[in-house]
Formats: structure tokens, C-alpha cells, sequence
């Protein structure tokens, strides 16, 4: 009987697999042994199992009711107010390479009204202490809702904060997109510590950014990201189930913060990291 | 499965399937800090979704989300390689001082052998030989036949066996 048969069987003597008849069989001792050390595996993988029980137990955060969080964090949802606002084709004026389809998109009955956004980009910017400004495509022309918008950056807007959509055409009072403006860019000073420790491409148009804060004890993971579906709400903010997680998306960009993070952090960091690059 | 206490809590409910879930998760991903991820992502769910900790069914339940949670996980697993490359070893497992060396390193070499293992094979392995689930039970969550899965784990227990013993696997 070869090794590998005599391993056979110790497993199924183990795992009480084998033919009760064989039970009281006497074996060779190779198969004795082969039996000895089945059992000690079994045992080890029991014992690594059992030391599970003197870990100390996860801590359990419960989610928090989303409408709780919009109200606690206002300044958030008031953004991601005026983002899906914008993003549903209900920006103040229009670009002559507006689509039709945004043109004429209908209002939903919960739109804000126009000076309900002016309020809310107002609550908004005092929040990030400055605009929360998108960007454009580099050099791809805009042609309206339905077709994703390219991860690159274009200088600020003078008009205002443009946000969501993606086509990047001029908003009211702003100016169009121009060409070959600089890429995206991770700003290497953040606001709360934190700082830039690795900025890769993990994928096309795809940026994930790890920050560290200033004792080298937290970390922040950060994906950037082109929004394929400008007509979806332009924005988001709120705190996904399992663990912290911020979503911002604004004009093309989607950025998902992913760790230690206050709401206020991730406000700031959206306002850097959407910021047209230098 | 759950031995129903009509008073258990919702923490004490989870409190008392953390150390069960862990190992699962551990022996799912093979990462301890995803895993630790993965647990907090399930009692979350539990939380918000769960049956009440006095249901029949709950023990079943927590088990069955934890794996769908890990399958997502490794289904991403790939898209995460350059994350995974940059933490070069799993976390430590808490030092306890009573622990001597050799057995340190049994539990270590076991968790590295447990995670050479085809997921296939680990996955049986574990779930009958740890979890003390039957061939029928672990058949029914797991979608393959009785005898296929009598057959992993047995496979399983060779190659991990192999591995253990300072085989060459």
C-alpha cells in the first residue's frame, strides 16, 4: 500500500468516513501514523479556530437612519441637493451645446427653486470654506447627457460652482471648457493632517489615493473616479452600510472616501480634490 | 441552529456569533483585516436586515450573509491585487503570553496552510471539520452534491495534512 493510499484512509478513519466494519481492523503502523498526524491537523486547525474566542469582539456601529443623517449633516445634503438638482438638467440658464434632451428635461416635482439653490451653494461654500468646483472634459466636445465624462480637469468656472452633468459646457455665467487643461491632481496639503502617501492609476480614468493623517495611524482611501451616468443624481453624500463611506460625485468626477473620515473632512477633501488642478 | 433565547439581544446575539464568524471570514478571504472588514459588513446587515437573534433561522442567516459578503469580496479581489500587494503580511494575532513558541507557529502554519488550499476544498474542509456541519448541510449551502463535498473534504484534509506536516505541497 503506497503513501498516498495509507493518507487516503487515515483521512476517512478522521473524518469518519470509512466503514464502521473497519474500525477494529488492525492497521500497519504506517497508517497508524498517518492517522496520528491527521489528527494533529485536524487539532490545529480546531485550535486556530478557538483562539477566535479570545479576541476582543468588533465594534458595532449601528447605521444611523439616513434621514437622520441628512438632517445632522445639512450642509451635506443640501449639497447633494444642489448637485442632483443640477444633474437632472435644472441648472440656471443653458449652453448653446446644450442637448435637447436637457433642455427640455421636465422639472421633478421636488425641485428646488432658483433661489433655493442659490441658498443651498451658499450653505455649501461657507461648509468648504470656498466652491466646490467640477470639471470639464479635456477635449472631447460635449454632447449632452448619456455619454461619460472624462476624468480631466479645466480650469475653475469665474460663473459660479458648476456641478454634476458632465458635459462641461458653460453654465450660467461660466466658461466653457478649454482644451488641454491639466489632468486630475491630488493636492498634496489636505485640510486635518492628512497627507498624500501614494496616488496610483488603478484603473482607466480610475485614481485611488492613500492618505495618511499626521501620525501615520490612520488611513484614508480615497477612489476618483468618471461618472459613466451623468443623468443619475450628480451627487451623493451619505454614509454607506459596513463602514464609513462619503460619496461625492460633482460634474464627471466621483470620489468615494473610505475610512476614518468626518463628513467635514470629506467636504474639504472633495472641495481640494475637484479643484482644477494648478 | 440557534438555541432561541426569547430575551437575547441584538448585541449579546452578536457578541456571541463573533468568534464563529471570524474564523469563517478568515478562512473565506484569508486576510485578517479584510476579515475583520467583513465581519463589521455583516453585522451591519444583521442589523439592518437581520432576523430577530431569537429566530430559528438567525444563526443561519448571519452565516449565510458573511458568505455572500466574503464571495463579493473575493469576486473584488482581483481589482484590489495592488491594494493587497502593499499590506505584505496579515495582522498579528493578539501575543498571550501563556502561548509558547511551538504552538504559535502551529497556529500560524496552519492558518498558512488553510489559505494554500482551493477554496473549493477549504471551504467543506472548514465548514464540517471546524463548524461540525454536516455533508447535507454544507451540500444544501453550497449548491454542490453530497458526495462531491464528502469528497473535498477529505481531499482537503490530505493536502492540508501535507502541508501541515511539512509536505510539499
Amino acid at each position: 500500500m503506497s503513501a498516498t493510499d495509507h493518507e487516503t484512509r487515515a483521512a476517512r478513519y478522521v473524518l469518519g468516513f470509512d466503514d464502521a466494519d473497519d474500525r477494529d481492523a488492525p492497521v500497519d503502523p504506517a497508517e497508524q501514523a498517518a492517522r496520528e498526524q491527521m489528527a494533529e491537523t485536524v487539532d490545529a486547525l480546531r485550535a486556530w479556530r478557538a483562539q477566535m474566542d479570545g479576541l476582543d469582539p468588533p465594534t458595532i456601529v449601528r447605521p444611523a437612519p439616513r434621514r437622520l443623517s441628512l438632517v445632522r449633516y445639512g450642509s451635506m445634503a443640501a449639497a447633494a441637493l444642489v448637485l442632483i438638482a443640477v444633474g437632472a438638467g435644472l441648472w440656471l440658464g443653458s449652453g448653446d451645446d446644450i442637448s435637447d434632451e436637457v433642455a427640455t428635461a421636465p422639472p421633478t416635482p421636488q425641485s428646488p427653486t432658483d433661489e433655493e439653490l442659490r441658498a443651498l451653494v451658499v450653505m455649501l461654500e461657507s461648509k468648504v470654506g470656498g466652491r466646490l468646483e467640477g470639471t470639464a472634459p479635456e477635449t472631447d466636445p460635449p454632447d449632452g447627457l448619456g455619454s461619460p465624462p472624462p476624468a480631466t480637469g479645466s480650469p475653475p468656472d469665474p460663473g459660479g460652482p458648476r456641478l454634476g452633468g458632465g458635459s462641461g459646457h458653460p453654465q450660467k455665467g461660466g466658461d466653457p471648457p478649454k482644451p488641454g487643461a491639466s489632468r486630475f491632481a491630488a493636492p498634496e496639503s489636505l485640510p486635518s493632517a492628512w497627507s498624500l502617501q501614494e496616488q496610483s492609476e488603478i484603473a482607466p480614468e480610475r485614481w485611488r489615493l492613500l492618505y495618511t493623517d499626521a501620525a501615520g495611524k490612520q488611513s484614508l482611501s480615497i477612489i476618483v473616479w468618471a461618472d459613466p451616468s451623468p443623468d443619475r443624481a450628480a451627487a451623493e453624500v451619505g454614509i454607506e452600510s459596513g463602514r464609513t463611506m462619503i460619496v461625492v460625485r460633482s460634474n464627471g468626477l466621483s470620489l468615494a472616501f473610505e475610512g476614518a473620515v468626518t463628513i467635514e473632512d470629506a467636504a474639504a477633501l472633495a472641495e481640494a480634490l475637484t479643484a482644477d488642478a494648478p | 441552529m440557534n438555541d432561541s433565547d426569547p430575551q437575547m439581544t441584538v448585541e449579546a446575539f452578536v457578541l456571541r456569533q463573533t468568534p464563529r464568524l471570524r474564523g469563517l471570514l478568515r478562512m473565506w478571504v484569508r486576510h485578517d483585516a479584510d476579515a475583520e472588514d467583513l465581519l463589521q459588513a455583516t453585522f451591519i446587515a444583521y442589523m439592518t436586515k437581520g432576523p430577530d437573534p431569537a429566530a430559528q433561522h438567525a444563526e443561519y442567516w448571519l452565516m449565510k450573509t458573511a458568505r455572500n459578503i466574503a464571495y463579493n469580496h473575493l469576486r473584488g479581489e482581483k481589482r484590489r491585487r495592488q491594494r493587497e500587494a502593499d499590506r505584505t503580511n496579515p495582522a498579528p494575532l493578539p501575543t498571550d503570553p501563556s502561548h509558547d513558541a511551538d504552538r504559535r507557529e502551529s497556529l500560524d502554519r496552519i492558518r498558512d496552510c488553510l489559505g494554500k488550499l482551493p477554496l473549493k476544498l477549504r471551504e467543506p474542509l472548514y465548514l464540517h471539520v471546524v463548524e461540525g456541519l454536516s455533508l447535507r448541510q454544507i451540500a444544501e449551502q453550497t449548491d454542490v452534491g453530497k458526495s462531491t463535498i464528502a469528497s473535498r473534504v477529505q481531499r482537503g484534509l490530505v493536502d492540508l495534512n501535507r502541508c501541515f506536516q511539512g509536505g510539499t505541497r
